[in-house]
């Protein structure tokens, strides 16, 4: 098990506060933060290429903090693939092997061999990297990265190059690979969708701040505050008071909007209790439009006025307000899904917000 | 339009300042007395001194240039500013003044005990290489120091993370990559040792078939009125020099495009 303990690092303006986290074997734990969260400094760190101000870095609980990155066995994975332009393909992904003096056995050719078919790439071994294409470079990092069967990988951002769909095929590969050669990995990334197929654990990392780790359901929809809600989608923030909590529910009220608010109690929620202030929260892709001209009745179901519609490739996204009052809501929904309820600016709509999806967050400060 | 014309307007001019200066060299050639020049022992001498002196020069001043230029390049470290400053000094001293410091120096208690416990210099061929060793170091170091600035180093610390020590990256990752800066800075050593002058004669003195390098050969010819003598020499010089400045934009090495 590689672990983080208390580390903080400095470098010119830019200091991390403590950081702890694990990164138990054959697992990937994705460390999501926005740009110039220090994501990048925190992996230098751990490779061995910058010296932390405080804490260690233990591998299986021997501390290695001050051992050289070449003692490390940290395969070290940088955003651009940085395969050596002087090299061919085969050199590149035998130089971990060369260099460590280990010499190149026979049990060592099949091994890389068998990397080199699973990743698709024998075909590329005499080629310069210059000539391959983003998705091939990736795959032949990979493969360089994996044929000194390291401890570690340390992928900063490994695909946020590539286009959608080598992108995606890249994913599938590595997740395919992952799971034969069970390899730990710790990932840095500012892209959701990137860390989210590839990772198995999250770090949620905010100005040089690690603020919550653990698994997807749990940081989807149990962010530990404002910030974290905010970073990972939840765009639809409201303050609420607790009026009641039951076994199952809490019944909020809304305080922009006067309405009352039903939220499914889960064991993360045992620290809401009546009469208390909080936020609640819901991502844009978790508030449902209602069908048709006919109202209906029920919990959490309100009456909203379109106010503009910003549409991307596949996803609208939908400016409403609740029509008695200026809470301002946002809706996203699928391209098919506008189409058939055939709505534009303007247009009075009737939105549902599932129990189960909604947030609670203690208020901010 | 106009401003098209006005600097290439410019550029032509700069062509034949250097054109009219080297033409004016046929009014005094005499292609017998050339031939005769070129192959006597004295001038062939001078080349091959020349040739040799600046080659060991050349080969000293990237031996410590390219470790200097990695250090300074790759590390921080206390006097780092200051020897970076340093490194200007054979471009801020005139060729003669750096002679001159050369010469004090030898005239210090050090310099006189290296001069009898180590090696002569003064008026000695290893003057020669003394002498354009310190005027190119230097340059050669900073040439060298901006190839490696260069090369990204994210490369080393890949190479690093899959095993390599900080000497095998330097060998397998730094050199490879910055090869044509090394060679580019290599050969422009090359081409400011043989051209050197004003150290040389300084430290090494003017001696025929001695210390009497080509750029020494010409001033000496010159002085004494040797007209053809003094223009096969600087014809000698010029080829030798374009040569080495036409390979160095053959081989498409940085900054001589």
């Amino acid at each position: 098990m590689i672990e983080l303990r208390n580390l903080t690092i400095k470098a010119q303006d830019f200091e991390t506060e403590s950081l702890s986290l694990s990164v138990r074997p054959g697992e990937v734990h994705g460390l999501i933060g926005p740009s110039g969260s220090g994501k990048t400094l925190i992996l230098e760190t751990i490779a061995g290429l910058h010296k932390p101000h405080k804490g260690n870095i233990l591998i299986d609980g021997k501390d290695i903090t001050l051992l050289q990155p070449e003692k490390r066995a940290f395969a070290y994975v940088p955003q651009d693939a940085s395969l050596f332009p002087h090299l061919s393909v085969e050199e590149n992904i035998g130089y971990g092997v060369k260099v460590s003096n280990k010499g190149i056995n026979s049990e060592m050719k099949d091994y890389i061999r068998h990397l080199c078919e699973r990743l698709n790439i024998q075909h590329l071994l005499e080629r310069s990297p210059a000539k391959l294409s983003g998705g091939e470079r990736q795959r032949v990092t990979l493969a360089r990265a994996l044929a000194i069967r390291p401890r570690l990988i340390l992928l900063d951002e490994p695909m946020s190059a590539l286009d959608p769909a080598i992108k995606e095929e890249t994913y599938y590969l590595f997740k395919e690979l992952h799971r034969e050669l069970k390899f730990t990995a710790f990932l840095v990334t500012h892209d959701f969708e990137e860390a989210f197929f590839l990772s198995d654990v999250f770090s949620i990392l905010i100005d040089g701040k690690i603020r919550q780790t653990g698994k997807r359901k749990e940081v989807l929809y149990h962010p530990k505050d404002i910030r974290v809600a905010r970073f990972l989608g939840v765009t639809n923030l409201f303050e609420g008071y607790v009026e009641d909590v039951s076994q199952d529910y809490i019944v909020l009220d809304w305080r922009d909007a006067g309405e009352k608010l039903v939220v499914r109690r889960t064991f993360r929620d045992r620290w809401v209790t009546e009469d208390t202030d909080l936020i609640w929260g819901v991502r844009p892709e978790d508030v449902h439009i209602i069908k048709g001209d006919r109202k209906v009745s029920g919990e959490n179901l309100f009456d909203v006025n379109l106010l503009s519609i910003y549409s991307g490739k596949n996803i609208h996204n939908l400016v409403s307000r609740l029509n008695q009052d200026s809470a301002v809501i946002k809706i996203s929904v699928r391209d098919i899904i506008l189409q058939k309820l055939g709505i534009h600016a303007g247009s009075e709509l009737q939105i549902h917000i599932n129990p189960e999806t909604i947030i609670l967050l203690p208020p901010e400060g | 339009m106009k401003f098209r014309a006005l600097v290439i307007g410019c550029a032509v001019s700069i062509f034949l300042l250097y054109a009219i200066l080297l033409f004016s060299l046929l009014g005094f050639f005499e292609a017998g007395n050339f031939v005769e020049t070129l192959i006597s022992r004295r001038v062939l001498f001078s080349i091959r001194l020349s040739l040799i002196a600046a080659t060991i020069a050349t080969i000293l001043s990237v031996a410590i240039g390219l470790p200097a230029a990695y250090a300074l390049s790759r590390y921080n470290f206390r006097g780092k500013q200051l020897i970076d400053t340093v490194l200007e000094i054979p471009m801020v001293l005139s060729p003669v003044s750096l002679g001159a410091v050369i010469l004090i120096f030898f005239n210090t208690n050090l310099g006189e005990w290296v001069q009898n416990n180590m090696m002569m210099f003064v008026f000695e061929v290893s003057g020669i290489v003394l002498a354009q060793f310190v005027t190119t170091a230097g340059i050669a170091t900073r040439l060298i120091k901006t190839s490696l600035d260069e090369i990204p180093l994210r490369y080393e610390a890949v190479a690093r993370s899959l095993g390599a020590t900080p000497l095998k990256v330097f060998l397998t990752v730094t050199i490879p990559l910055s090869k044509k800066g090394i060679i580019a800075a290599a050969i422009l050593s090359w081409a400011k040792a043989i051209g050197e002058f004003g150290a040389t004669i300084m430290v090494a003195g003017s001696m025929a078939m001695k210390t009497e390098t080509i750029p020494i050969a010409i001033y000496m010819r010159l002085s004494s009125a040797d007209i053809t003598g003094t223009i096969v020499m600087i014809i000698i010089l010029l080829v030798i020099g374009m040569s080495v400045l036409s390979a160095v934009r053959f081989l498409g090495l940085p900054g001589h495009d």
